[in-house]
């Protein structure tokens, strides 16, 4: 359990200590998603990239029909 | 003296807003005197208040703002104070795109200047009259060359995705918008759109794909994207992009409205618009109040009355959506000093958010010096079952003179509202309305609008 919850902690950690290095002043939490969005828009990442990583989360709806899946960072709640 | 900041100003620990003794103060405090001094030296700020986009604001010294906080803060800035303080989640549909086609101007304004917005909230927006302007000067500050838009998820879900829900669907985002106070995720809003509207690009990627990627798996990826450089060029063509999308957003309403026909299509004659009319134009030229609120302002003629009249600013009070966008549509292009704004009088805005004092409820925003409350009465009586002594009383608080309107039950409008309800109003008839104005107030005058039975109460508190 010490140790699920240290690894949702670290992973807190690094989320928000390195989502935006070019912007270390920012009060606001980008998001995930809105980052990725507009790498996407601008063309800094590939609609493939983007495929894969959604399809990521579709792949994990059915394997979690399937069985529990282990848990991931911010799952600790 | 030990004032703390004002309960809305905590997030940004850039500086911190005070109101002191009716004067509005802000710190810069020390971690953003570089930023400040920085946008200062552009000539943004000077150029965007010069056009009445940004309000103004005064360097004043540190000691003028009287609390302990200025000691240690590197400005203080003195800002011109605000007719009304209003809260997105009351702005009609027109209200809250002029505010984010604003938002927007100003960020692509500020790149030419190598000046960036560090958030997006609409709170950094408030409206004199129809007319939005930006409130906060620690938004801005210095771009860092490559940097993603730190502000666009909060765009989004206080913006975007609200003007969304009620362009896609026909729901009125108001309700939902004062739920959160902090507006609708892309993610809840993905979840009611039609999949047909989840075919355009535009929805596709700043809805569905932004609430798909939100999520902690996809960290990893997410800080790998945010070390890449996001060109200057593709950032202006997505403000572009999102300005020309928004700027065709409109309400999507199968008919009109109950209200939005009102005025041309009610139960008075033209003689008693009249009457009534000169009655309104009458008690403003009495009382000149600064700050008029009318009740039910529908489309805002009573308001363009009352401001012709003498009255300094109106904030109108409506429900019905159609009136309310057409209230707002009417003062932008009659430039009237009328702010119209979604309240429902049976539930009024409350005070909410961090510590039930961010987000301040009517009340707590202060009295008007007058109020206009024109066919108000009967809805609240009768449509809502608030006991008449109640509505007099909640009316009267409102300011300490104004008109009241009494709708007796022989009105068409009462009666097509009592045709489906059984009549269990026994109280409600004209002299019990005129012994709780008496209760609480003097009456100044009245008038019967002309050969309708409606009477017309002008109260003064005693």
């Amino acid at each position: 359990m010490q140790w699920r919850a240290f690894r949702v902690l670290l992973a807190g950690l690094v989320i928000h200590g390195l989502l935006n290095p070019r912007s270390a002043h920012a009060y606001l939490d980008a998001g995930t998603g809105s980052l990725i969005v507009q790498a996407l828009l601008a063309g800094v990442v590939g609609v493939g990239t983007v495929v894969k990583l959604y399809w990521g989360k579709l792949r994990g709806l059915f394997s979690r029909a399937r069985a529990p899946e282990v848990a991931g960072p911010g799952d600790g709640r | 003296m030990d004032a703390r900041p004002d309960p809305a100003s905590f997030r940004d620990p850039s500086g911190h807003v005070y109101i002191v003794e009716g004067q509005v103060f802000r710190t810069v405090m020390p971690r953003a005197r570089d930023d400040y001094e920085f946008v200062r030296a552009t000539g943004l700020l000077q150029q965007l208040t010069e056009r009445n986009l940004l309000i103004g604001a005064a360097e004043v010294p540190r000691g003028t703002l009287g609390v302990r906080a200025a000691a240690d803060a590197a400005y203080v800035l003195r800002h011109p104070t605000l007719p009304f303080i209003s809260h997105p989640y009351e702005w009609s549909f027109p209200a809250l795109k002029a505010a984010a086609l604003l938002t927007l101007d100003l960020l692509l304004e500020s790149l030419e200047h190598g000046v960036t917005l560090s958030d997006a909230s609409a709170y950094n927006i408030q409206f004199i009259g129809p007319r939005p302007v930006f409130i906060d000067y620690l938004s801005f500050r210095r771009y860092d060359d490559g940097e993603f838009w730190i502000g666009h998820r909060q765009f989004c879900e206080q913006f975007l995705n609200p003007l969304l829900l009620t362009a896609l669907t026909g729901v009125p985002y108001q309700p939902w918008y004062r739920g959160t106070h902090e507006g609708i995720p892309a993610g809840d809003l993905a979840r009611v759109l039609p999949m047909r509207r989840k075919l355009s690009w535009n929805v596709l990627t700043h809805v569905v794909l932004q609430s798909g990627l939100s999520r902690p798996q996809v960290a990893t990826e997410a800080v790998r994207v945010s070390r890449m450089k996001f060109p200057l060029a593709a950032f202006q063509r997505m403000l572009r992009s999102l300005r020309r999308w928004i700027e065709a957003l409109e309400p999507a309403r199968s008919r009109a409205t109950v209200w939005i026909d009102y005025a041309g299509n009610n139960s008075y004659a033209d003689e008693d618009t009249r009457r009534k009319a000169a009655f309104v134009a009458e008690f403003v030229a009495a009382t000149r109040p600064a700050l008029l609120w009318d009740v039910g302002c529908n489309t805002g003629e009573y308001a363009a009355i009352a401001l012709r009249n003498g009255a300094r600013s109106v904030v109108g009070f409506e429900s019905d959506h159609g009136a309310l966008d057409a209230a707002f549509h009417h003062a932008r292009s009659s430039e009237l000093a009328l702010l119209p704004l979604y309240l429902d009088a049976a539930n009024p805005s409350p005070d909410q958010g961090w510590n039930e004092a961010e987000r301040r409820g009517i009340r707590a925003r202060g009295m008007g010096d007058a109020v206009l409350a024109l066919a108000v009465v009967h809805h609240l009586a009768i449509g809502r079952n608030v006991p008449l002594p109640a509505v007099v009383d909640w009316l009267i608080d409102l300011a300490p003179s104004g008109i009241i309107e009494f709708v007796p039950k022989s009105d068409p409008m009462v009666e097509l509202m009592l045709r489906l309800r059984r009549d269990i109003f026994e109280d409600y008839e004209e002299e019990a309305f005129l012994a709780s104005v008496r209760r609480r107030a003097e009456v100044v005058k009245c008038a019967r609008a002309g050969s309708s039975k409606r009477l017309l109460v002008w109260y003064r508190v005693r």
